[in-house]
């Protein structure tokens, strides 16, 4: 409700018409049964001591932490005999399948009712891989165990109501000569996504989900116990901005 | 008692607008002063008006108010969430945040602690009041002492567009220790490889996409990467999406060939890909204030694409399906990687002009247009579609080819109306919706108030010209203010550009406050209801308008006279009335023309005058008769005593003379009141009624007795 004024001023020796006086009235009551507006308060009048948790905006939150690391290396790389690819796969950490569709993260999926309000999401995980694959550097024997060098890349994203948002995405969108364009192929690799979206009244899911991407060679397919991504340490947390 | 025989009654007198001719008709008025025509037919005194805030228990206004206002304005964002009330005052444009009485507004320019910091420099030199206009992206707002011109939406405010274009580039690229020797090429500079033979980025990172490939498919051997040269270019783009000039194009960076029947570097069997190279740009520099992105242009390879254009460069990710709004979505970066090959990049750059300073602006035809540059005052700009502050290169028009100032912009259903100070163009889409063509309406009759257009119920356009004031019907400009031309005659040809306008949304009346005689604020206002004219002087105010909301308030920017005679600056709600704020009493009038020259040959004998009034007040009016031509400083008539506001037998409930539970309620009703009057013998008579406290009108009549035997105007 915006700032109103009375319609008549009465003053000294104004004869009152009904009607006058009812507009006046009218006006206010009008206003009130529709929606205050940001005018109507006085300045800097919002403030923690007068609003209530959640007024304007609520966190949700998903977390999980991974015990991955061995002491040396991943436990994808490594247990305790020496370099077993997929061998020691921390129980908290999820195996992304080597489906190449998109999956839902384990424990990344929240659902929440909201009105008309703006979504602040954030997605943050640590990707590892394991792979049978392992590479020799020019002109010598030694051998680095598991590079995948081979393997396509990993993408996680957004989704909402399964929806996916597309900008999230991580990677590039197409091949080109980049044999690992559409997806992340790093050790221990921290990412982070995030996106602004307005959603209508309603219930809700967000989600993070993952996929492996297509190798080059559409036939090619991977042993899920051996060469495959994985998601350790992660959590989603999104803003529901009123 | 006179005897009524003889007497004759003139048809009753519904008197709403006034006409300066010296031989009118009777139901037309001499003048009709600070009466507004209500819903129900009647004049009525002007009500109020009511400070838009004020303190309830002192009186007082808001600090922000300065005895300078040059403008106001309301709009609407947002589809209505957010609302937004601005006021130029004094060396500052604020916005309203909220009621509180004694400091409500913010500063959005202006001095130290604003949005943005302008000098404004409040001075009294005549000027445009300071423009407004609304887009779908924000409120653009133009001050009129030289300064840019700001985009607002409630929050964030920068500079319409950018004024400047970025410093170039700088690119980098592989660089050839010795280009006669095949291991030396491409070896050194930027993008070199570091790791296996032939790749110019680590492995993970894939290769690179620069370079054109010539391939060599009638042999077993491979290809080889041609030499090669790229420029580069980048434009800041604003919070608003406004694009600034294309930065100098960067130096040229080269790529020297590189094959296997070139240089022997890579192996027979090698696809030419994996030499293609990746290229740095550096020294992008971070934009202005209210910079949130870069939008980067390449050339494809100069020696080999047969094309030096510029191509706008996508974001590595996902560019077409995120929507992104630049290549770098930030403001703090200075290096730019490029991997995008040629093959991707495909739209130009467009090519932006630094935004002038200007005065005008008007959204219409889906653009904004501005016009009245500093160095060019008759040139008139589109923006582009969507970017209100992005004004290309090439796209300006001079509709006067005579160059003239341009003085107004309108939109209209039939175009953009651009006027200059003695002439009138409509400017629209071209054929086939290619461009923009300027059609003459009219090459005498112009505008001299931008302020003073304003669109009637009708769909007419009202404005100022020189001559006084004219509509535009969609077919013709007719001079509309003919027959008060004493009046507007009168108006300060040097102020006349300071005028402002406003069609009432509750009374449909175009109004428009103008500064007459030697005065240097807007001190009457004429109000035109679509059949003829009225005056009102209630108000001075510099700047007026209607809010955008459902409330339709007509709020006006200037001076208002308190009860103790002294002036008061601030935002007003016309038409609205706060009881107890201590207004000076409003003096309404009704003057008759000169009753009847027709028939003035004959001398006849005013006696009675009825008027039609409606209870408005426990007191009366003043009546004024004034004989044969001469209104004199005391009338042949006068009484402020009989013509009462109420029947004193049904005297109605009044405020602080009645109790609450004293009384029924009733609606105010009309009643005929009876003056009897004594003027004999005169050729011709006007009637002037006038009250200090509120009335309202709805008609007279009066009873003439003729004079027979005897002699009407003199004739000599």
């Amino acid at each position: 409700m915006p700032i109103v004024i009375p319609k008549k001023g009465f003053t000294a020796d104004t004869p009152i018409d009904v009607n006058d006086m009812n507009e006046n009235v009218e006006v206010f009551v009008q206003e009130i049964q529709g929606s205050l507006g940001e005018h109507n308060w006085a300045a800097n009048a919002f403030n923690s001591e007068n609003l209530e948790d959640g007024a304007i905006i609520r966190a949700y939150e998903a977390r999980e932490s991974v015990n991955w690391y061995t002491g040396l290396a991943s436990k994808l790389e490594r247990d305790s005999s020496g370099f077993v690819p997929g061998g020691g796969m921390p129980a908290d950490g999820h195996k992304v399948s080597t489906r190449y569709e998109w999956e839902t993260i384990t424990d990344m999926s929240i659902v929440f009712t909201a009105g008309n309000s703006i979504l602040w999401i954030t997605f943050s995980c640590q990707i590892d891989f394991s792979s049978t694959e392992n590479s020799t550097a020019s002109g010598t024997a030694v051998v680095t165990y598991g590079t995948g060098k081979d393997l396509p890349g990993l993408q996680v994203g957004i989704f909402i109501d399964g929806e996916l948002v597309s900008e999230t995405v991580t990677g590039a969108m197409d091949r080109s000569n980049d044999t690992r364009g559409e997806g992340h192929h790093f050790r221990r690799d921290p990412t982070v996504i995030d996106c602004v979206v307005p959603i209508a009244p309603g219930q809700h899911v967000v989600s993070a989900r993952a996929r492996m991407a297509r190798h080059t060679d559409a036939d090619k397919s991977y042993d899920s116990d051996t060469d495959f991504y994985a998601v350790f340490n992660r959590q989603l947390y999104f803003l529901e901005m009123r | 008692m006179s005897d009524s025989k003889g007497r004759k009654t003139l048809e009753p007198l519904v008197l709403r607008n006034q006409s300066n001719l010296l031989i009118s008709p009777a139901e037309v008025a001499d003048e009709i002063e600070n009466l507004v025509y209500t819903r129900e037919g009647t004049l009525r005194s002007v009500e109020g008006p009511a400070p838009l805030i004020f303190d309830t228990a002192t009186n007082a206004l808001p600090s922000e108010y300065s005895s300078q206002m040059f403008g106001v304005y309301h709009t609407t964002l947002r589809g209505g969430a957010t609302d937004l009330l601005l006021m130029h005052s004094g060396d500052n444009i604020y916005s309203l945040t909220g009621w509180t009485p004694t400091s409500p507004f913010k500063k959005v320019v202006g001095t130290a602690g604003s949005l943005i910091r302008m000098d404004l420099n409040a001075r009294d030199t005549p000027q445009f009041p300071t423009q407004f206009e609304t887009t779908p992206k924000g409120v653009v707002i133009v001050p009129q002492n030289e300064g840019r011109a700001v985009f607002y939406d409630g929050e964030i405010a920068t500079p319409l567009g950018y004024d400047s274009m970025p410093p170039a580039a700088l690119g980098h690229g592989p660089e050839s220790t010795d280009p006669t020797k095949p291991s030396k090429i491409n070896n050194g500079g930027y993008a070199v490889s570091r790791m296996n033979a032939g790749f110019t980025l680590h492995e993970d990172f894939g290769f690179g996409r620069l370079g054109t490939i010539e391939g060599r498919v009638d042999s077993e051997i491979g290809g080889r990467m041609l030499s090669g040269a790229y420029q580069c270019s980048y434009q800041w783009i604003d919070y608003f999406g406004n694009l600034s000039p294309l930065a100098p194009r960067s130096n040229e960076v080269r790529i020297q060939e590189q094959g296997y029947w070139s240089d022997y570097t890579l192996s027979s069997t090698a696809s030419p890909e994996i030499a293609q190279k990746q290229l740095l740009w550096s020294n992008i520099s971070a934009g202005p204030k209210g910079t949130i992105g870069r939008v980067f242009s390449r050339t494809k390879d100069i020696l080999n694409s047969g094309t030096q254009e510029l191509f706008i460069v996508p974001g590595n990710v996902g560019w077409a399906a995120s929507g992104a709004f630049a290549t770098m979505p930030d403001n703090a970066s200075t290096q730019w990687p490029d991997n995008v090959p040629d093959g991707w990049i495909l739209s130009q750059p467009h090519d932006v002009m630094p935004v002038p300073v200007f005065k005008l602006c008007r959204l219409s035809l889906g653009r904004l247009w501005i016009a009245n540059t500093t160095d060019d005052p008759g040139i008139l700009i589109p923006s582009m579609p969507g970017r209100f502050g992005t004004f290309l290169r090439d796209s300006e028009i001079f509709p006067d080819p005579s160059g003239g100032a341009i003085t107004g912009l309108w939109s209209t259903p039939s175009g953009l109306m651009v006027f200059t100070a003695t002439s009138t163009f409509i400017l629209n889409v071209g054929a086939e919706g290619q461009g923009f063509t300027a059609a003459t309406l009219n090459s005498n009759v112009g505008c001299v108030a931008p302020s003073s257009l304003a669109t009637l119920a009708n769909g007419g356009v009202v404005w100022l010209g020189r001559e006084g004031f004219y509509v535009f019907d969609g077919q013709q400009i007719q001079l509309i203010s003919g027959h008060i031309s004493r009046e507007t005659d009168r108006i300060n040809p040097v102020r006349a550009k300071e005028a402002v306008a406003i069609v009432d949304p509750t009374s449909k009346e175009y109004r428009c406050w103008v500064a007459r005689d030697g005065s240097r604020t807007n001190n009457k206002c004429f109000i035109f209801d679509g059949q003829g004219w009225r005056t009102r002087k209630r108000e001075k105010l510099q700047s007026v308008c209607v809010t955008k909301d459902h409330r339709k308030y007509v709020i006006g920017a200037g001076k208002v006279t308190k009860s103790d005679s002294t002036e008061v600056s601030g935002l007003w709600v016309l038409d609205r009335s706060v009881g107890h704020y201590p207004l000076a009493p409003v003096k309404s009038a009704i003057e008759t023309s000169w009753i009847t020259w027709p028939l003035s040959k004959d001398k006849k004998t005013v006696k009675t005058v009825y008027l039609a009034f409606r209870e408005s007040y426990i007191g009366s009016v003043r009546v004024k008769v004034y004989r044969d031509w001469r209104k004199t400083a005391e009338a042949e008539y006068e009484d402020s005593t009989t013509g009462t506001l109420y029947l004193e037998e049904d005297r109605p409930p009044a405020w602080d003379l009645s109790e609450w539970d004293d009384f029924s309620w009733f609606r105010n009703r009309p009643f005929w009141k009876k003056v009897d009057v004594s003027v004999p013998a005169c050729e011709v008579y006007k009637i002037r009624i006038e009250a200090d406290h509120p009335f309202e009108f709805i008609g007279m009549t009066v009873d003439e007795e003729p004079k027979t035997g005897g002699f009407g105007t003199r004739i000599s």
